[in-house]
């Protein structure tokens, strides 16, 4: 492939992929008009603006952390931070020394539907540098994670190595479930991991925050953990030093699951405020191969706010012969695209017939907008392509009810 | 096919011929350079205040390949917004995922090649953006970049292979 070919493929393919983002004329007019008046029209405050700043003074506040001793709330960062929460301090059980770091769940707080915790993983041997799941450190930029940096293209690697840390360990927290009184687990209740920030405190602890679903008080909770050591770099002709992140597991040393139990005290008196309701657009017709929307509530707590989507699955039937697995759905306006808390239950309709939901932990903008789209994404499988599968997507406009 | 501004236009009429030309090719370029399409927008229209700022340098530099002129503002453009660091969270997956669907009858769905530009290491896809997607020279992509020409012959070759890979459909790297 000549030089030539490849700047005409890349740019035909890259331009076909791209099509959706394009300027309207008016854009284009009011682009010039900003540039010869000199004036800068007012950034937008996206979702995605206000997400940065969260997350910015997230970061800034996590490291008052350190200094006030204070921690869940801090991350979470909160107007409603004023009022006095009350945050437990798990009492973990199960495995929290590992050969390779000492875990200690240092708080637990819950507002009846997420349960936020900050876990602080302190490495026994000087110079380890420990990062959270699906971090590849010689792709990501050291200012990715938060850390500091003064060279923006600067890898986790580089920067690893020019801060004093020798090697470089993953925590993958895959997961937690709740433990039901019998002992038996729901599956259904995954902690993940809550965006990259890795504070790390001076004495090399680094603090990470987990997100999951509330279950209810007097439920177990099991967070899960494994420790994987990054295998040496492999020389790229193409891309320099890199590891195939797949080869951490082939090379895994450490493959016994650990765990951490823990409760969660549910506070008293701790009320959901619902601040809005959207109904589907009755002008809108919705994919018959898709889940019916039914409503969408937008809920608010002292530590968060939620956006609850119910809806009505399809039938069984030819139609939905290719698809599986659960649907997700996102409300666009609110989604940020940060891993947060996340968790389905069912409500049982007074005809008897079952409505499924999906609750989401989300920032909001201060003003709810008159219309929002919920996305629906739905996996299929295409069988003239064998187990080939992909991601399809619904679009659903919404308007206040 | 390349837009170049009519000699002998005026400022305005300059600016806005660059516009309707140009803006879309900038908006791709910011957002696969930024991950985010609210942060490429806001770059696109700063990119055209810096544009209009310095015509003066436009005009009394003789410049004449405009197209090159303005994919460096609009990559510098883009380096100032990173080092802001409001970049830090941004998942590409998502910033893919969240463009409008409406305009996609005929579009290429799967946006792989998109997704791995978006992530690499900003390096190669500084000289992939200006050089394979805009069509800048090496000669041209050095000079929006600041690099020596041999710095970016070495990126570019690696860039080459690993878009080989790429549009062939090998696979280039886990993620």
């Amino acid at each position: 492939m000549t030089n030539d070919r490849i700047q005409a493929a890349v740019r035909r393919k890259l331009d076909s992929e791209l099509s959706a983002l394009r300027t309207s004329p008016m854009q284009r007019e009011s682009l010039y008009a900003t540039a010869t008046g000199g004036i800068k029209v007012k950034k937008k405050l996206t979702v995605g603006l206000v997400l940065a700043l969260i997350l910015f003074l997230t970061t800034l506040t996590a490291l008052a952390m350190e200094l006030s001793g204070t921690g869940v709330l801090d991350w979470l960062y909160r107007r409603e931070r004023e009022q006095k929460m009350s945050t437990t301090i798990p009492s973990a059980k199960g495995v929290t020394e590992h050969r390779a770091a000492s875990l200690e769940l240092r708080e637990a707080i819950t507002d009846g539907y997420g349960v936020y915790l900050s876990l602080a993983v302190t490495p026994k041997e000087e110079g380890t540098l420990f990062l959270s799941n699906r971090i590849n450190p010689y792709w990501h930029t050291a200012a990715e994670l938060g850390l500091t940096t003064d060279d923006p293209e600067q890898t986790v690697a580089e920067w690893a190595a020019a801060n004093g840390y020798h090697q470089m360990k993953e925590i993958r927290l895959y997961g937690a479930y709740t433990v039901n009184e019998d002992g038996s687990t729901t599956s259904e209740n995954q902690f993940v991991v809550y965006g990259n920030p890795v504070y790390v405190e001076s004495d090399g602890t680094m603090v990470f925050m987990l997100a999951g679903e509330n279950k209810g008080e007097g439920h177990v909770y099991k967070l899960c953990y494994r420790i994987l050591t990054y295998p040496e770099p492999e020389p790229s002709e193409q891309m320099g030093n890199y590891v195939e992140m797949r080869k951490m597991i082939a090379e895994y040393d450490d493959y016994e699951e650990r765990v951490i139990t823990f409760t969660v005290d549910t506070p008293q008196g701790m009320e959901a405020e619902l601040i809005a309701e959207y109904l589907p657009d009755p002008g809108h017709k919705q994919s018959s191969e898709f889940p019916q929307v039914t409503g969408v509530r937008i809920l608010r707590t002292p530590l968060s706010a939620y956006f609850d989507v119910a809806y009505v699955k399809p039938a069984p039937g030819e139609q939905r012969r290719y698809y599986f697995g659960e649907p997700t759905f996102h409300v666009t306006p609110l989604y940020d695209g940060t891993v947060r808390m996340f968790g389905r239950y069912t409500e049982t309709l007074p005809d008897g017939s079952t409505q499924f939901h999906e609750l989401h932990s989300s920032f909001l903008p201060d003003f709810l907008p008159d219309q929002l789209t919920m996305e629906c994404a739905m996996t299929k499988r295409d069988p003239e392509f064998g187990d080939t599968v992909s991601r399809v997507y619904d679009y659903l406009p919404l308007l206040p009810k | 096919m390349e837009h170049a501004a009519v000699p002998g236009m005026d400022r305005e009429e300059r600016l806005h011929s660059w516009i309707e030309n140009y803006s879309d090719q900038i908006l791709r370029m910011c957002f696969l350079y930024l991950s985010d399409q609210a942060q490429a927008e806001d770059a696109l229209q700063d990119t055209w205040i810096k544009a209009w700022k310095h015509m003066d340098d436009y005009e009394r530099n003789g410049i004449r390949n405009d197209k090159a002129w303005l994919m460096r503002i609009a990559i510098n453009t883009c380096k100032d917004h990173r080092r802001t660091g409001w970049l830090r969270h941004i998942d590409k997956r998502k910033a893919l995922e969240d463009l409008p669907q409406q305009q996609l009858q005929t579009a290429d769905t799967d946006r792989s090649l998109s997704l791995q530009v978006m992530q690499l290491p900003d390096k190669y896809k500084q000289v992939i953006l200006l050089h394979y997607y805009q069509g800048l020279t090496q000669k041209e992509t050095a000079q929006a970049l600041g690099l020596s020409p041999a710095a970016v012959f070495r990126r570019l070759r690696s860039a080459e292979a690993l878009l080989k890979q790429i549009l062939t459909g090998g696979e280039a790297y886990d993620e």
